[in-house]
């Protein structure tokens, strides 16, 4: 049984979903579309300035009236701030790059003030979950990440986001909501210790290892979400203090075919381990191709190849 | 895909509440010293030490990073000042112990400010401390004030509620400055609009704070203290030439009997008492200060008929409002400096003003028994008496000797004769009662000042007045001012002029040197118009507005106006805050590519932010041919003079005009 008030919240989304749709690539916040309302602290606010024009009018006090009277204007006039606040306020939304079950999709968000006046303390969430308070200078803008957890593979639709401020007073709560259709690909978390492909086996006999020994070292790169931990250059990093990879050509290994049938386990395991698969074979700098029950990738080699094999991994029926 | 680095994680409830820093707590405490401040007059003198001792206590506890004290001890500490308050005041309740209470819990809460919303709470509590001090004193310095501390404890609301870094504090006073200021006509509104009850809610408790005044009873030497005092008693506006001053006499207590050496008042009246009023009518207008009694002072005999409601007079033509003032208060009043008291007779009241039978002074009897075998006229009486305290040795000072309670006009009449309006109206009016003549003593005040800048009199304190009435037969009641006799100055260039060398009043009475006087009637008028424009400002004042402007009266019609005023100011305010937004575009070159832009906006073709002029162009020239070769044309242009070399002054020129000159349709 779902909880009133987490069945207005759903109800008040839906609304705002119609009524404003989808906002895709760039969004203005323009007046139909932010909302306020009075914090707690507005409240407590209002409670005071009822208490103060009982005591003023009590006493016939006309300097207690004018105090009374100039928050509450002060309060009014504050709305006004708060709202502009986010009024006008450019947005631009990105998909975020793909990534891998057990890290955080990276969907880039971009402000832009246009406006001749600072806007300060703005928040975005994501639902309720407060991602930043950003601050934008007069025509400034602001980059920044909105992390999302991608649990499991597949397609990631991030949630609706929400920008809120309290600004000037937190007398009053302006928001706007941005429901996306923003996505983005969770490849499935790589296996960390798998056997390797049988091909590999097959072909000499001898284990993964001997096979870097054989392959000419071919220099250094940065690390990557994904990259073998074994591969990773231990004493660049002392030196560098940064994660590098070591590369090795292997052009002259024969392409490989990393196939469903030679894994075994339930579903999630077996695209598990051809991730791995794909990742090292990659690495190796091998030509290799992707067969599932569903679609099969020919054979090829690098960057886009990799991940045209992990989406295929990843949107697995 | 980690080339970039994450955002700075934060908290979940660093927005609904913001961790509490430094310079939040300075602010906070800020805001409420500032208005804790001018206190210091109005509550006992310990309060205000406690207050600040626990703000600086609480400073140092955040720095050190002390723990807050125990529930337990907060809750004894809590218990101890109600405690305290109770026995100061002997209640929790009224003005001056809710303010003390008031300022008390805002200490108390100060050891349990945790979190930010604990310091926005010690931030509301200034509010109320703003409000409260208004409630004490609504003069113009000290509203100043109020609002200067109002600003502060504003800016201290903009920087506790930040999310992020508060503001540099002359940044964060400047932003409350021009809040208040954008509030500011939303504030007149309210001010002007807001319809005003007639009078309080509940009862108003009784302020326990000594007010100078008149008193219901007279005794010799009892003035002495009113006399050195420059408060203002009451404001007069003359509708038109004022009347001399030896003729302004202001009516206050009328004392029609004497025990001992005491004047009070009687409750016995006349079934009905004639009064003939003659011409001229004088038209006036009162601003009484609050004094807690019932009685206002009208000038010599005022017109019944004209009375406002509230106000009665009696048969001694003392003025009295049915509950006692407490707040300022105008009235509208006619009065008579010609008139007739009971010029047929007392009745049976005459034994009633001869009566001495409680008085021991044998000399002034003797002294009277001897004048009355003298003189058979009364009026001739009178003026031997009033020859004989001008000739005798007797002086007007401020400063007599003391006198036994018992036999005062003995003492006064034969040994000391130094004294002042008092003590000679006192004994005059005893020795006519021994001379069996009736007399009564009126108190009231005498002359005023007139402030040349804004034409009204200022009536004070040491304007005190005492002088006697007789009752002569086919006249009526007739004033006699023995201290005229004595000191003529008194009565004719006010109490300044009958002070003999040496005596002083209090400085701001005794002006001096013409800037001094002109600044100080210029604060005094500044002060009129203050306590008659704003102060005054009440139901009465509001429905004459409403009138003025041709305007129904009722509630209703204010409220209606007041809604559509205040949302017609805060659409414009939108608006204006919308058109500050705009960012100005200095360069004339962008401003017209700008209006480019819109003019083809119109014809549903608007520029693409992401979009260069060229390419904008080729679209708009795909999209309308007909359109393409001057566009092409503009927009080549632009980019030419904006981002080539040969920009002079003439080609610019005619780039402009050939915009200005595109029309699409």
């Amino acid at each position: 049984m779902m909880s009133p008030l987490a069945w207005l919240r759903r109800k008040s989304r839906d609304w705002a979903r119609r009524r404003q749709g989808i906002d895709r690539d760039e969004v203005v916040l323009g007046s139909r579309r932010i909302y306020i309302l009075p914090t707690a602290q507005g409240t407590a606010f209002g409670a005071m300035i009822f208490l103060m024009l009982l005591g003023s009018m009590n006493y016939n006090n006309s300097i207690g009236l004018a105090v009374t009277f100039a928050i509450t204007a002060f309060a009014l006039v504050v709305m006004h701030h708060c709202h502009r606040n986010l009024s006008g306020l450019r947005l631009t939304l990105a998909p975020a790059p793909d990534t891998f079950a057990g890290q955080n999709a990276l969907f880039p968000v971009t402000l832009h003030n246009t406006a001749a006046h600072a806007r300060l303390d703005l928040g975005l969430f994501v639902e309720r979950r407060l991602i930043e308070i950003v601050s934008l200078d007069p025509e400034s803008q602001h980059a920044l990440l909105v992390p999302q957890p991608a649990a499991t593979r597949g397609r990631l639709t991030l949630p609706r986001m929400a920008l809120r401020c309290r600004y000037p007073a937190g007398l009053f709560q302006a928001w706007a909501w941005l429901n996306t259709d923003l996505e983005c690909i969770v490849y499935p978390k790589p296996a960390e210790h798998t056997e390797p492909p049988p091909e590999l086996e097959a072909e000499d006999g001898s284990r993964r290892d001997s096979i870097e020994g054989n392959s000419d070292f071919a220099g250094l790169r940065e690390y990557r979400p994904g990259d073998p931990s074994r591969r990773i250059a231990w004493k660049a990093y002392a030196r560098s203090n940064v994660l590098t990879i070591k590369t090795f050509s292997g052009a002259d290994t024969a392409p490989h075919r990393l196939r469903w049938a030679d894994t075994r386990g339930d579903k999630e395991r077996r695209l598990s381990v051809l991730a791995r698969w794909c990742l090292d074979a990659h690495e190796t700098g091998q030509r290799f191709a992707l067969e599932l029950p569903s679609t099969t990738v020919a054979t090829g080699s690098g960057r886009a190849h990799l991940n045209q094999c992990l989406r295929a991994l990843a949107l697995h029926p | 895909m980690f080339a970039r680095a994450r955002p700075a994680p934060v908290a979940e409830n660093d927005w609904t509440s913001p961790p509490l820093t430094r310079i939040k707590l300075i602010w906070a405490l800020a805001a409420l010293g500032v208005t804790t401040l001018p206190f210091a007059n109005d509550v006992p003198g310990w309060i205000l030490p406690v207050v600040f001792t626990t703000m600086l206590w609480r400073y140092v506890a955040f720095v050190r990073k002390a723990k807050l004290p125990h529930v337990a001890l907060r809750w004894g500490w809590a218990i101890a000042n109600f405690a305290m308050v109770f026995i100061t005041y002997r209640t929790i309740n009224g003005l001056e112990a809710g303010t003390t209470l008031l300022l008390l819990m805002s200490a108390m809460k100060l050891t349990e400010t945790a979190r930010t919303r604990d310091l926005i709470v010690v931030v509301y509590m200034s509010f109320f401390n703003v409000v409260a001090h208004a409630l004490f004193d609504q003069q113009i310095l000290s509203t100043a004030y109020g609002f200067v501390a109002l600003l502060v404890v504003l800016a201290a609301l903009l920087q506790v509620s930040r999310r992020t870094t508060p503001a540099r504090p002359q940044r964060a006073l400047s932003r409350a400055g021009v809040l208040m200021a954008q509030a500011l006509p939303l504030t007149l509104l309210m001010f002007v609009l807001f319809p005003r009850v007639p009078g309080p809610l509940w009862a108003l408790p009784t302020s326990s704070k000594g007010l100078t005044g008149l008193s219901d009873s007279m005794q010799a030497g009892q003035f002495s203290e009113l006399l050195a005092s420059s408060a203002v008693a009451f404001r007069v506006e003359f509708d038109d030439q004022p009347p001399p001053a030896a003729t302004r006499y202001w009516r206050g207590p009328v004392f029609d009997q004497i025990k001992g050496g005491t004047w009070s008042a009687s409750h016995r009246h006349p079934a009905s008492t004639r009064l003939e009023l003659g011409q001229p009518e004088i038209r006036y207008t009162l601003t009484l200060e609050p004094h807690q009694r019932t009685w206002v002072f009208g000038l010599d005999a005022p017109s019944e008929s004209s009375l406002p409601r509230g106000l009665n007079l009696n048969h001694q033509l003392q003025l009295i409002a049915e509950k006692p003032v407490k707040e300022r208060q105008r009235y509208r009043l006619r009065s008579h400096i010609s008139y007739r008291s009971a010029p047929d007779g007392l009745g049976a009241m005459r034994g009633h003003f001869l009566d001495t039978s409680s008085t021991h002074n044998p000399l002034t009897r003797g002294m009277a028994q001897e004048l009355r075998a003298r003189y058979s006229d009364d009026l001739q009486l009178v003026r031997a008496v009033l020859d004989h305290f001008g000739q005798d040795p007797f002086a007007y000072t401020l400063r007599p000797p003391l006198l036994d309670a018992e036999s005062t006009s003995d003492q006064f009449l034969f040994e000391t004769k130094r004294g002042f309006c008092e003590h000679y109206s006192s004994s005059f009016a005893l020795l006519m009662r021994y001379a069996g003549i009736p007399s009564r003593v009126v108190t009231g005040y005498q002359g005023g000042e007139l402030n040349p800048i804004s034409g009204h009199f200022t009536i004070r304190q040491s304007d005190a007045h005492a002088w006697t009435e007789v009752w002569i037969a086919g006249r009526g009641w007739l004033r006699v001012d023995p201290t005229g006799a004595v000191a003529p100055e008194r009565v004719e260039q006010g109490i300044r002029g009958a002070l003999g060398d040496g005596e002083t009043l209090a400085p701001l009475i005794l002006g001096s040197g013409p800037l001094l006087s002109r600044l100080r009637f210029g604060w005094d008028a500044a002060n009129a118009a203050w306590n008659r424009r704003v102060l005054a400002y009440g139901r009465d004042a509001q429905r004459q507005f409403m009138r003025k402007l041709g305007l129904n009266t009722g509630a209703g019609t204010m409220v209606a106006l007041l809604t559509s005023a205040g949302m017609i100011t805060l659409a414009l305010l939108a608006a204006w805050l919308a058109f500050g937004a705009r960012v100005r575009q200095r360069d004339p070159l962008l401003r017209a590519w700008h209006r480019f832009g819109t003019k083809l906006a119109r014809i549903d073709l608007p520029r693409l932010p992401h979009e260069g002029p060229r390419d904008y162009a080729r679209r708009v020239a795909a999209a309308r041919p007909d359109l393409g070769p001057s566009v092409i044309a503009i927009a080549d242009q632009f980019g030419a003079l904006r981002y080539g070399s040969g920009a002079s002054p003439r080609r610019v020129d005619t780039w402009l005009s050939a915009v200005r000159a595109f029309r699409p349709k």
